[in-house]
């Protein structure tokens, strides 16, 4: 399974949906390895995906802000990878984590030459 | 399937959240799990550190499923005023 790359930013195309499956959506989403979470969404993409809120979160920004998330907890496919895991609700991008990474136990690779990377 | 719930707002349950962090738990929390996530169920004070994010939700939400938790990492946040805490919403884009 690959993804793409677009202007030296990683895409990999995920399916996202909360209580049931039958509201799964697909998404391209950036991966972020700034970011140590499993996924970020803005609210209108979460809306109709049936998430279930679990908690508040609050968040120190680069700027030395605080802020505050909502979490709910969602399921991410990709490929044959399914991962229940926190789901932050934030503004901006749809942004891929570490612990996405880390959970599904694969290696990455980056080919710029064909602006695409596969996941073995 | 249960779905948890809250009687708060967002801003009441992060500003009782925090108090509960700042108030009762971040001396001795720092000192021994500096770095890893705390969520606190605001109504028992009850809270539930993990190395992990996920780790710390998992067990929150097996002991009390119905409810809706605060969260942080420890050490994270400092101490500001009250005014300043959660006064920001940023899941609106405001």
């Amino acid at each position: 399974m690959c993804g793409f790359l677009v202007h030296n930013r990683v895409y990999l195309p995920i399916e996202v949906f909360g209580f049931s499956e039958k509201l799964r959506r697909t998404f391209n989403a950036q991966i972020d390895t700034g970011f140590d979470g499993y996924l970020t969404l803005p609210l209108t993409e979460a809306f109709p995906l049936g998430l279930i809120l679990h908690t508040t979160q609050q968040i120190t920004l680069a700027d030395g802000s605080n802020v505050t998330d909502l979490v709910c907890y969602g399921t991410i496919l990709f490929n044959h990878h399914k991962v229940m895991c926190p789901i932050n609700i934030s503004p901006g991008n749809i942004l891929l984590g570490m612990s996405f990474l880390r959970d599904i136990k694969s290696e990455f690779n980056i080919d710029f030459k064909n602006n695409r990377f596969c996941f073995k | 399937m249960t779905i948890p719930s809250t009687q708060y707002t967002i801003e009441q349950l992060a500003r009782l959240g925090n108090e509960i962090y700042f108030n009762e738990l971040s001396d001795k929390l720092e000192k021994d799990h500096y770095g890893e996530y705390v969520v606190i169920e605001v109504d028992s004070h009850k809270y539930f550190i993990g190395k992990t994010f996920k780790e710390a939700l998992d067990k929150a939400i097996a002991k009390f499923p119905d409810k809706i938790f605060h969260s942080l990492r420890i050490g994270d946040i400092k101490k500001f005023s009250k005014s300043s805490l959660s006064n920001h919403v940023w899941f609106l884009g405001a």
